[in-house]
């Protein structure tokens, strides 16, 4: 059975990819409502669609600002949310250089879990040069405290749209300490879980 | 559940088959079978960009499924990372960041095992 979806998602693959490849930008364009019958508006992605969103069928104003954070070099993350006519989620990170990226999860954001993040890093294995964990937690998370592999913790309060940046300060990085997990909290400091994080490598 | 695993991941995969209608100069590549097994810690990686630039680096997998991307230079260095759940993306959009020998890397770096793809894109130039 798992090989027949397999084979199934591989052929319906092989045939995404070149359909798309053949159209150049077929995957980046307004779906026309006649075609689909689908009276949902899907987001004009021409020159101004951001690289990193390309390729997604952004959901007309789904796009939600989650805040500007700085970094201690003067950088800012930039983190915006968005879902897509199929059915994702996704948390997308920018920063004004260009760097850029996303999550994207089926069934929504918060489907399963209260907080969605993603360890940003330069450099590696072992050694990193930069590293900040981003994120966004649901409305009920009033603190959260990432752990690293120092025992030590750092708290931060999302801001009202539930953002919030963890940067690693040069002295974490010289001596390799890293996220290690995130605990979250609801007012009044009733625990809504913990969550184990992969060290990095 | 393994099976609900099993679809999921390949939707997911089978879905970014058809998102990959990105700039026409840079060119799809995977560099992992679609609905890829990956035990933990298993990795995987694309080819070094002697002929052109990497831009793009993606990595489709399941919602729970928790995993890395980053390049990696002929000298085993890593740039421009990234760890999460769900499809994971990383793009470099300067000449800045483009600019360097790399490949694209991939890796399951959680406890558990699940099936995803990873897929970047290269925009070619000529070799001399």
């Amino acid at each position: 059975m798992s090989r027949a979806i397999i084979l199934a998602a591989v052929t319906v693959f092989a045939v995404g990819v070149g359909a798309a490849l053949l159209a150049g930008h077929e995957g980046d364009e307004p779906a026309p409502a006649a075609a689909g019958g689908r009276s949902e508006a899907i987001s004009s992605t021409t020159d101004a669609t951001p690289p990193v969103e390309r390729g997604l069928k952004v959901r007309s104003g789904s796009r939600k600002e989650v805040g500007a954070f700085p970094l201690r070099d003067g950088r800012e993350v930039h983190l915006r949310t968005l879902s897509t006519t199929d059915g994702k989620s996704c948390l997308v990170q920018e920063e004004p250089s260009g760097a850029a990226g996303f999550s994207c999860l089926d069934g929504g954001l918060f489907a399963g879990r209260k907080v969605v993040w993603v360890v940003n890093f330069d450099g590696g294995p072992g050694r990193f040069s930069d590293m900040y964990l981003y994120g966004v937690a649901a409305p009920e998370v009033t603190r959260v405290s990432v752990e690293r592999t120092d025992g030590s913790m750092v708290d931060v309060e999302p801001n009202a749209d539930g953002g919030f940046v963890v940067e690693s300060s040069p002295r974490d990085l010289e001596l390799s300490v890293f996220p290690s997990g995130i605990r979250l909290y609801a007012r009044g400091g009733a625990s809504l879980g913990a969550i184990e994080i992969p060290a990095p490598g | 559940m393994k099976r609900f695993a099993t679809t999921v991941a390949a939707l997911a995969l089978a879905v970014a088959g058809f998102g990959v209608g990105t700039a026409a100069a840079e060119i799809f590549r995977p560099y992992t079978a679609a609905g890829e097994w990956f035990s933990p810690g298993e990795m995987y990686g694309g080819d070094y960009d002697w002929c052109g630039w990497w831009t793009e680096n993606n990595f489709s997998k399941g919602p729970s499924a928790y995993g890395l991307i980053t390049f990696i230079d002929v000298r085993g260095n890593w740039h421009f990372g990234k760890q999460g759940l769900g499809w994971l993306r990383r793009v470099l959009t300067s000449t800045e960041q483009r600019a360097f020998v790399k490949k694209p890397h991939c890796r399951n770096n959680s406890g558990a095992g699940y099936q995803g793809g990873c897929f970047a894109f290269i925009q070619e130039a000529q070799c001399v």
